[in-house]
């Protein structure tokens, strides 16, 4: 046995986390909380305030009700998994609080018969009740998986939920589309985006099916230079995954989904096999399919031009048909992702002031694919840098999570979950501030809609039991029963 | 456990693991970087970018800093929360209307802007990197933030005096009238005549419209941006030449000044404008500039040469650099060629008298007197003499004098001077109009030919051993002489200044 102080050169080398936590955490999570909370007041005050100069009082019981939502969640936790890392829920909490407050702050512009805007309607309805259901699922899921690893059971069914999950929206009469891209399914006055569901479905599958093939898939090829390739027989998976996402591209032209799958993928694939090759052939094969459709499909060559274009002023000089009618001729000018960006430059270092900002509700998608515009915007640089720090510490939560795991599958879930955020975080916030081609993919707790916040908070809670398990001290044996070992599994 | 026991394969899995948690760090600084591009490197020029209307909004829902003449605002930034009919939060006035409309400009949501308004936008808006501090500090302190103070070299009286003798000596006229202080180049008078109310523009939008197409051109700051041929004003520059080129102020130029001057190259006779020869046909220069004789310059500079012309032009300005005072002015041109060869011995006659090709903005033939005035040495002009961070305390810019070029030798200003002084005051003076009661005023008239009537120039300074102010004042096809038309509307300015 190795000293417990000095960690042995076997922990060292393969850096095996400690569990870090050998005692519950409750207390600083409701410390936490409650400090999330606060600055989920204090962003709806101040932003009711830049607003209209008034002290808006009516937004306390709003933000009452989600507070007694997240302190439910709390205390569940005190039960359900008291070992669970204290941070994931307090930043997640924060993160949705803020969501909660900007899509408050920008309203729907309400317009009388001639179309001209008479006023704004300030409403958080949907989008608290959305939170909270969130909040219960969050807990459902940890309330109910007792034991992370039993989801590997049957990774073939949640792959099939995950794809009819997918390709819902093309099931006529119940899907919808918007702006030629067909990713919404529409009940009565609500639309939902269910991909945001079917993506956990992929991430559970892709954990169980390499706990299942990584012995396969780690077995190495020919090698050419210093990279192992892996044998031709043992990339079926990934020329499935390659051509789903390849369909979802197509199909739907759902360009974020594809990518984001794709690259959860790879990371997961070199997660379970320690083989780079994997992701340097997985790469290739995205670039190719991505060159083939720039040269193939107008939307893919408009998107790119969106982006390299977006802020030259000659290209927002140029004539085409008119919104309002097609008969007649209007400039292009700034295209939303340059009308964001003037937007931040405007915020420039500190922030116009929460609410201060003019000019929101012209920019389209300002509340679900732009909606950190309008953070980094009143906030300035150093709030968007904050908003992304805090995704950062909750990837890093999650990451953390999974080396701490024991167990082959929770490892490669806790990975591919914190991958998932925070590649859908640089594909949103990469895509409004010109790094890559925007796509259209909601940001994580703060776009406008359901879906994405309850497809969030499910992942949340699949964590928070995850980070339980891999804390929870092992079982101490009753009485000392000399050689034998208590052995968890 | 112990620490030759093999590791599990979960446990191997860590390594990949931290790997993918370096490629989330990497993205996540990715992000950090391209958002600190954006809103910091870059958010300058994107708050400038031509199709960004942000900018414009922003500029009317903020207090936009005064603009200031002494201590009187002419631009300020009125709150209207309290009035429900407001379109933006801050409503722009001009308190003095027309009088100051060429200099301070406008701001306006349409987004034609001219003049200080738009020259010093950053400043005023507060958009200025030099104002990230203050900006700052307001921020946290929760005061109202407001964009900086711009205060300019303009002398109230001096501004007043000029509009008022415009309009009473040529009531209908078109011109300009501009005062520079020689020693300074501080500009404390521009009129440019007609003028318009800039309040009218910010709030009928169609009043722009009529204005840009109004024959006379109310729009165009005539004294920095409109160019004349400068007529006998110029013989000024002609004789700073001769004397810089060996010639003297009281020897007889003989036989140059007769009734009227054979051209060199052929054509009609250049007349004086008074009928016979300047004084007995061999005056001095002396005599040339107090009586503006014709004949003698012309025949003056044919004989310096287009060389020695140029680059006495030159010296004062001409064909030089576009001055930003800081908004552009027109360049004064003395070409020495023309459609690519040189000039012809005709329009270098014609130039001893400011006619032919020369041709010289108001704003530049100040800057001849004020160059003969400061002992030649021609200061660069100024409109902005410092600005102010909203404190009022922290200066952010300040001006201060620089020399432009030195236009000629102080002995020749100093001869130049006293015979400019026998304009105003010699028995036979083509400028007695141009005096100040109590001050000795050195003056030049000038009468240009043109295409419609003649275009009525005078330039002046005072007090002539103490140049406090030099002058220049042209009314657009006056019709009249310099002296008549011109020179009492640079008494006036003057005599402001002076008392």
């Amino acid at each position: 046995m190795s000293d417990a102080d000095t960690p042995g050169v076997r922990d060292r080398v393969l850096k095996v986390v400690k569990p870090l936590f050998a005692s519950k955490q409750r207390g600083i999570e409701f410390l936490m909380l409650l400090l999330g909370l606060a600055l989920t007041l204090l962003y709806f005050l101040f932003a009711g305030y830049g607003l209209d100069g008034r002290f808006h009082g009516e937004l306390i019981p709003p933000v009452l009700v989600f507070t007694a939502a997240v302190f439910g969640a709390h205390i569940a936790l005190r039960y359900l998994a008291p070992y669970a890392d204290p941070l994931i829920l307090p930043v997640a909490v924060l993160l949705n609080g803020i969501g909660l407050a900007v899509q408050w702050r920008n309203p729907t512009a309400v317009r009388n018969e001639d179309g001209q805007i008479t006023g704004f309607e300030h409403v958080i309805g949907n989008q608290l009740i959305w939170s909270i259901l969130g909040l219960a699922l969050c807990v459902g899921v940890i309330f109910l998986i007792k034991e992370p690893r039993r989801l590997q059971s049957f990774p073939y069914l949640i792959l099939i939920v995950g794809f009819i999950f997918v390709m819902l929206p093309l099931v006529p009469g119940l899907g919808h589309a918007e702006l030629g891209a067909r990713l919404w399914i529409r009940i009565g006055t609500y639309t939902f985006q269910p991909a945001e569901i079917g993506r956990i479905c992929f991430v559970i599958f892709f954990a169980a099916y390499l706990v299942a093939r990584r012995d396969a898939l780690s077995l190495a090829g020919r090698r050419i230079g210093f990279i192992d390739l892996p044998r031709m027989r043992d990339t079926g998976p990934l020329v499935v995954a390659w051509a789903l996402c390849i369909l979802l591209f197509v199909g739907m032209t759902d360009l974020g989904t594809s990518l984001l799958i794709f690259t959860l993928f790879l990371a997961m694939v070199y997660a379970a096999t320690r083989r780079i090759s994997w992701v340097l052939i997985g790469l290739t094969m995205f670039s190719v399919a991505a060159v083939v459709a720039y040269f193939l499909f107008g939307h893919v060559r408009e998107r790119v031009e969106l982006l390299t274009r977006a802020l030259d002023a000659e290209y927002m000089d140029q004539l085409v048909p008119c919104f309002s009618n097609p008969e007649e001729q209007c400039e292009r000018g700034p295209n939303q992702i340059a009308q964001g960006v003037f937007q931040l430059a405007d915020g420039g270092l500190f922030g116009t002031g929460l609410g201060n900002a003019q000019g929101f509700e012209g920019i389209p998608f300002i509340n679900s694919d732009l909606v950190t515009i309008m953070i980094g915007t009143e906030l300035g640089l150093t709030g968007f840098m904050a908003l992304l720090l805090l995704y950062f510490l909750l990837v890093q939560r999650g990451l953390r999570t999974a080396v701490a795991s024991t167990g082959m599958f929770v490892k490669l879930l806790a990975t591919g979950i914190s991958f998932l955020v925070a590649f859908q975080v640089f594909v949103v916030v990469g895509g409004v501030t010109l790094m890559i081609p925007l796509t259209g993919m909601t940001t994580p707790f703060l776009a406008a809609g359901g879906s994405s916040l309850i497809g969030t908070w499910i992942l949340m809670g699949l964590l928070i039991r995850m980070s339980d398990s891999a804390y929870k001290p092992a079982p101490v044996a009753i009485q000392d029963e000399g050689m034998t070992q208590v052995i968890t599994r | 456990m112990t620490e030759d026991e093999k590791p599990t394969a979960a446990e191997r899995t860590n390594i990949p693991i931290r790997r993918i948690g370096y490629v989330v760090m990497a993205l996540f600084c990715a992000m950090l970087l391209n958002v600190n591009w954006l809103q910091a490197l870059r958010a300058e020029e994107l708050n400038n970018h031509r199709w960004n209307t942000m900018r414009l909004q922003d500029a009317f829902n903020q207090a936009r800093g005064p603009i200031m003449v002494g201590q009187e605002a002419i631009a300020v930034s009125e709150d209207t929360s309290e009035d429900e009919n407001a379109d933006w939060e801050y409503q722009r006035t001009y308190p003095q209307g027309d009088l100051y409309a060429h200099i301070v400009g406008y701001y306006s949501p349409a987004g034609q802007s001219t003049g200080i308004e738009f020259y010093e936008n950053t400043l005023l808006s507060g958009e200025d990197q030099r104002l990230a501090v203050s900006r700052f500090l307001d921020t946290i302190s929760g005061e109202e933030e407001q964009g900086a103070q711009v205060e300019l070299t303009l002398d109230p009286d001096a501004q007043q005096a000029a509009y008022d003798a415009f309009r009473q000596v040529n009531p209908n006229a078109n011109g300009a009238a501009v005062a520079i202080e020689p020693d300074t180049g501080r500009i404390l008078a521009s009129v440019s005549v007609p003028s318009f109310d800039p309040n009218q523009i910010l709030s009928e939008p169609e009043t722009y419209t009529e204005l840009n197409e109004n024959d006379n051109q109310p729009l165009l700051n005539r004294a920095f941006n409109e160019v004349y041929p400068p007529g006998s004003t110029f013989k000024i520059v002609t004789a700073a030449a001769a004397l810089e080129n060996g010639y003297s102020i009281d020897e007889p130029l003989s036989g140059m000044g007769p009734q009227a001057a054979p051209r060199p190259e052929g054509g009609a006779d250049l007349p004086n404008a008074f009928t016979g020869a300047c004084g007995d046909g061999s005056p001095s220069i002396a005599l040339s500039i107090e009586i503006s004789c014709n004949t003698s310059f012309a025949n003056l500079a044919l004989d310096l040469g287009a060389d020695a012309m140029t680059e006495q032009a030159e010296a004062f300005g001409f064909n030089g650099e576009q001055l930003e005072l800081p908004m552009p002015a027109a360049v004064s041109s003395y070409p020495d060629t023309m459609e690519g060869s040189p000039i012809g011995q005709n329009q270098v006659f014609d130039s001893g008298i400011g006619q032919g090709l020369v041709q010289a903005t108001p704003l530049q033939m100040a800057m001849v007197a004020a160059g003969v005035a400061n002992d030649g040495r021609v200061m660069r002009p100024y409109l902005v003499d410092r600005v102010v961070a909203p404190d009022l305390t922290t200066q952010i810019e300040a001006n201060s004098p620089e020399l432009l070029s030195e236009a000629m030798s102080p002995d020749t200003a100093n001869a130049i001077t006293d015979a400019m002084v026998q304009v105003t005051q010699g028995a036979n003076g083509s400028g007695p109009g141009g005096a100040v009661p109590g001050y000795e005023v050195a003056g030049k008239t000038g009468t240009a030919e043109n295409a419609g009537p003649t275009h009525n120039w005078f330039i002046s300074f005072a007090p002539a051993d103490d140049p406090q102010i030099a002058v220049a004042v042209v009314v657009e096809n006056g019709g009249g002489s310099g002296g008549s038309l011109a020179a009492p509307v640079a008494a006036q300015i003057m005599e402001a200044v002076l008392e």
